[in-house]
């Protein structure tokens, strides 16, 4: 058994955040020392705590419910309280007690960190994949994508849509991109937390001027859409599933940008 | 890599001309061709009258539903039918989105749409 302890430092990966080191069992009668290490923080005007948990050995009723009284006050000023390195056993525990539905276990300080920045300075995550242009690899690359959006909280309906978003933009890349030489097709995504913006770059001779043309018109509106024809089906949907959609060409690119908002 | 569609048929009770077309999977880019020719195929045999279950197919895009408003043509030019069952929410709304719904012989249920042949 270790003896009880909470130490307060500083988060080395963000300074919006104060971390809280618990040691050994927080018991019921350790909740006074809690509360005031908590109002402690909350009157330097902290209101980001990660509370550390991986060298504690047991946590009482008193103790949890403590934990959510401050989550509670410092969810009031705009801010959160993170639960990290919870063992399983305390984590089942309080699985148990319901307070799963109050707090997210994190295994770490950093994803502690990430989620704050997630949630407080959105600036989006990015990822770029780029693959050759051949559509059997197009399947991957919309269910990759949908995967992340459901991942970052995105309905399951919002992650049907951007695998459509995706398969249609991706199979437009590849059906008009560049083939001598074969030219991969890059798919750069940036997610935040409501919005997520994809941008489809492809070298290409078809759709480079007249092509860019063309489909700046079906987007337009310009060009009426006809369901029986084979071509514009795919972009008359993406049109319907974006809250923004436009193409340009650079040099020797196509770049497609679309944006689709989060349903709320 | 690639993706996979599954396609199976069965006999329709006293309708010779008629099948019931299970499709299980992702209908796009990569498969439409070996679909395409699976119910070309059915139909040149005489099998003009097909019920389409969707229960299993989870994904449809834009060139999937091409050849499902092509075997709704072919069907009526050879004296047949295409209808559509089972379609879940996010099928159907790809489908409503692009206006197919309007071109598409849909039902809610199998039984449905096999007694309406």
């Amino acid at each position: 058994m270790r003896d009880f302890g909470v130490i307060k430092e500083k988060c080395s990966l963000s300074e919006a955040l104060q971390v809280f080191h618990f040691k050994g069992n927080l018991n019921a009668d350790r909740v006074h020392e809690i509360e005031e290490s908590f109002a402690g923080a909350l009157a330097d005007n902290q209101n980001f705590i990660v509370a550390e948990m991986s060298e504690v050995d047991f946590i009482s009723s008193p103790v949890l419910g403590e934990l959510m009284g401050c989550k509670r006050r410092l969810t009031e000023r705009g801010g959160n309280l993170y639960l990290v390195g919870l063992n399983t056993e305390n984590r089942n525990k309080l699985r148990l007690m319901g307070a799963e539905k109050i707090f997210e276990f994190l295994p770490t300080i950093r994803s502690a960190v990430l989620k704050y920045r997630w949630e407080n300075e959105d600036k989006g995550d990015e990822i770029t994949v780029t693959i050759p242009p051949a559509l059997n690899f197009v399947p991957e690359m919309r269910s990759l994508f949908s995967g992340v959006a459901l991942q970052k909280g995105y309905s399951k309906r919002d992650a049907f849509r951007i695998e459509t978003i995706i398969d249609e933009l991706c199979n437009n890349a590849v059906e008009h991109g560049a083939r001598t030489p074969p030219q991969p097709v890059q798919v750069v995504c940036r997610i935040f937390r409501f919005h997520l913006e994809f941008s489809i770059i492809n070298r290409n001779a078809a759709t480079g001027g007249d092509g860019v043309a063309e489909i700046q018109k079906r987007i337009s509106g310009g060009a009426p859409f006809d369901l029986n024809e084979r071509r514009g089906r795919g972009i008359e949907l993406v049109k319907m599933l974006c809250a923004e959609f436009s193409v340009s060409s650079e040099n020797d690119k196509t770049i497609v940008k679309v944006i689709k908002k989060k349903e709320v | 890599m690639g993706n996979q569609i599954n396609i199976s048929f069965k006999d329709v009770d006293g309708k010779p001309n008629a099948k019931v077309v299970e499709f299980i999977g992702d209908l796009d880019a990569t498969n439409v061709e070996s679909v395409l020719e699976k119910i070309v195929s059915l139909m040149d045999n005489g099998v003009v009258n097909i019920v389409a279950d969707f229960e299993k197919l989870r994904y449809v895009n834009s060139t999937g539903l091409g050849i499902l408003l092509h075997f709704s043509k072919l069907a009526k030019e050879k004296g047949g039918c295409f209808k559509i069952a089972n379609v879940n929410e996010h099928v159907y709304e790809i489908i409503e989105i692009i206006g197919a719904n309007t071109l598409l012989d849909i039902y809610e249920g199998l039984d449905e749409a096999v007694l309406s042949l």
